[in-house]
This record gives structure tokens, C-alpha cells and sequence, in this order.
């Protein structure tokens, strides 16, 4: 049987991917303001919320496992983590609204918010 | 059974389990030397060479059974259940959308390893979503989508390549 390496249809198809992925990637680029907060989840419930503007140190301990997230000059990252692969300490630092780090054998999301959606008061 | 029969089953087996063993090392392959470029999920997936040459060789029902045994022998040497589930999403996607455009006749054997690559990760970031319980990880689908097509060019070639010669 001979295998050609493409065939029009092939053509089309990577045509209608690529012009799919080229439209994602411009919807989803993350916005040039820097965001205000670094909202912590783990299995999409919201364990903290870290000011930016403040060098810090978290530590994440849940029953999947523990994360270490920094916040310096105005970056979030994730230091430490002992989870498989280490994903999501080579993410690197992440400062613009929208952007985010994902560790997923530990069920957990970094998300850079603006300061819009910050709540407008605590009550103590 | 006829002589003749009984010979194609054997052989059919037997190359069956050459190509388990074969897309098994290529699993351990990347598992020593990840390529990682900061995204989870971001990988060339040797082993899918061997799913497409099962698929186009032997048919989907072989190439089924080879990637379930791949992914549960990896899961039992190198892996945990929680690689091999988020394995299992992407594999079961990704070769239904392969067979499915092979049966199709329009596409060669690349495009077809293209859309698989693209829809095996679709899935594991599908997966990704139910996992980390956030819609917002659909942001990495762009940069999914191509990257799946490249790994699934690539591989449709080498595969196209290595078909062109044993055949």
C-alpha cells in the first residue's frame, strides 16, 4: 500500500485548525495589565487570594499534596511542589491578568485576577 | 481452522505484541527524557507511531487493545493511576477520531495522525477541566491544538515513512 504524505483533504483540515488555533490564541491572550491578585484553587474551590504588590510565601497543603506559591516583585510562581513532573514549578512566574498555572496531579490553578474583582470590603 | 487462517491469526498476534512492546518502549523513552516547554500536556507521543502503523496494518480493534495494554503496563512500570487515566482520555479521543477519519478515505495516513494529535489533546484538556474543577484552563487550547498537530504531522510521517518500507 503506498502512503502519500498528504492529500488535499489533509490540507484543508490543518487549514481550518490552524486558523481555529491562530483565533484561540488571539481570544486568549492574556491582557497587558498587570493583575492585582494570584487566586489560589484547588478542585476549583477558592483556598486564597495573595496581593501582589506584597512579596509572600504560601504553602498549599491539601490531600493531594503540597505547593509552595511566592509572590515577588510582582510575580506569582510556584517555588516548590512535590508533585510528579514538577510542571508547575517549570510554568515559571506569571504577573498579567488572565494568566494562570495549572499543577493537575494536585488539582490545583494559580489565576492572576485584576483588581476589579476584588471584593470591595471584608468584614472582620 | 485452515492452515492458512491459523498462520494469519499467528502472525497478526505476534506483530500485535511486537507493536505493544515496541509503542511500551517508546512510552519509557519519553518518560526518561521529557520534553517539556513550561505547558503540561506538551509532548511528541512516540508511542501514537505505533497506534497509527496498528491502525493502518492490523486495524482499530488491534490498535484498541495496543493502547490499552500500553497505557496499563506504563501505569504499572513508570506511571500512577492518575497518568494513566488522564492517558486513557486522550488515547480512547484520539484513536476513535483516527479511525473514524481513516474510514472517511480522503485523508492520508499524516492528516489523520494530525487530528488525532490535535484531538488527544482537546481531551486531556478536557480532562484537565474536570480535574482542577475550572472551565479556564480552555485557554491553553490554541496552544494545545497546534502543538497537536505537530506532534501528530511529525509522527504521521515517520509512520508513512516506516509503512513505505515494510510493506
Amino acid at each position: 500500500m503506498k502512503h502519500p504524505f498528504f492529500k488535499k483533504a489533509d490540507i484543508i483540515l490543518a487549514a481550518a485548525l490552524l486558523v481555529i488555533g491562530a483565533l484561540g490564541l488571539l481570544a486568549f491572550r492574556p491582557a497587558e495589565a498587570a493583575g492585582a491578585y494570584a487566586v489560589i484553587t484547588v478542585d476549583g474551590e477558592e483556598l486564597d487570594r495573595m496581593d501582589l504588590s506584597a512579596d509572600q510565601s504560601r504553602i498549599i497543603e491539601t490531600s493531594y499534596g503540597t505547593n509552595t506559591v511566592t509572590i515577588k516583585d510582582g510575580c506569582a510562581f510556584v517555588a516548590e511542589s512535590d508533585c510528579r513532573g514538577g510542571d508547575c514549578v517549570r510554568m515559571g512566574k506569571i504577573s498579567r491578568e488572565g494568566q494562570m498555572i495549572v499543577c493537575l496531579p494536585h488539582h490545583l490553578t494559580v489565576l492572576i485576577e485584576g483588581p476589579c474583582s476584588a471584593p470591595d470590603a471584608v468584614i472582620k | 481452522m485452515s492452515d492458512a487462517k491459523a498462520f494469519s491469526s499467528t502472525k497478526k498476534l505476534t506483530t500485535c505484541a511486537l507493536l505493544t512492546a515496541l509503542a511500551l518502549i517508546f512510552s519509557y523513552i519519553e518518560f526518561l527524557v521529557p520534553l517539556s516547554l513550561g505547558i503540561p500536556g506538551i509532548k511528541i507521543g512516540l508511542a501514537n507511531i505505533v497506534i497509527v502503523m496498528a491502525l493502518y496494518s492490523l486495524g482499530p480493534g488491534y490498535a484498541l487493545v495496543i493502547n490499552l495494554v500500553r497505557i496499563a503496563l506504563s501505569a504499572l512500570l513508570f506511571g500512577n493511576l492518575f497518568s494513566a487515566l488522564y492517558a486513557l482520555c486522550g488515547g480512547l479521543v484520539s484513536l476513535a477520531v483516527m479511525a473514524l477519519l481513516k474510514k472517511t478515505d480522503i485523508f492520508s495516513l499524516t492528516g489523520v495522525s494530525m487530528a488525532g494529535g490535535a484531538a488527544h489533546n482537546i481531551a486531556q484538556l478536557a480532562a484537565a477541566a474536570v480535574i482542577v474543577g475550572s472551565s479556564k484552563v480552555f485557554m491553553y487550547m490554541p496552544v494545545l491544538v497546534l502543538a497537536g498537530m505537530a506532534a501528530g504531522i511529525f509522527n504521521g510521517i515517520v509512520c508513512s515513512l516506516v509503512m513505505r518500507k515494510i510493506k
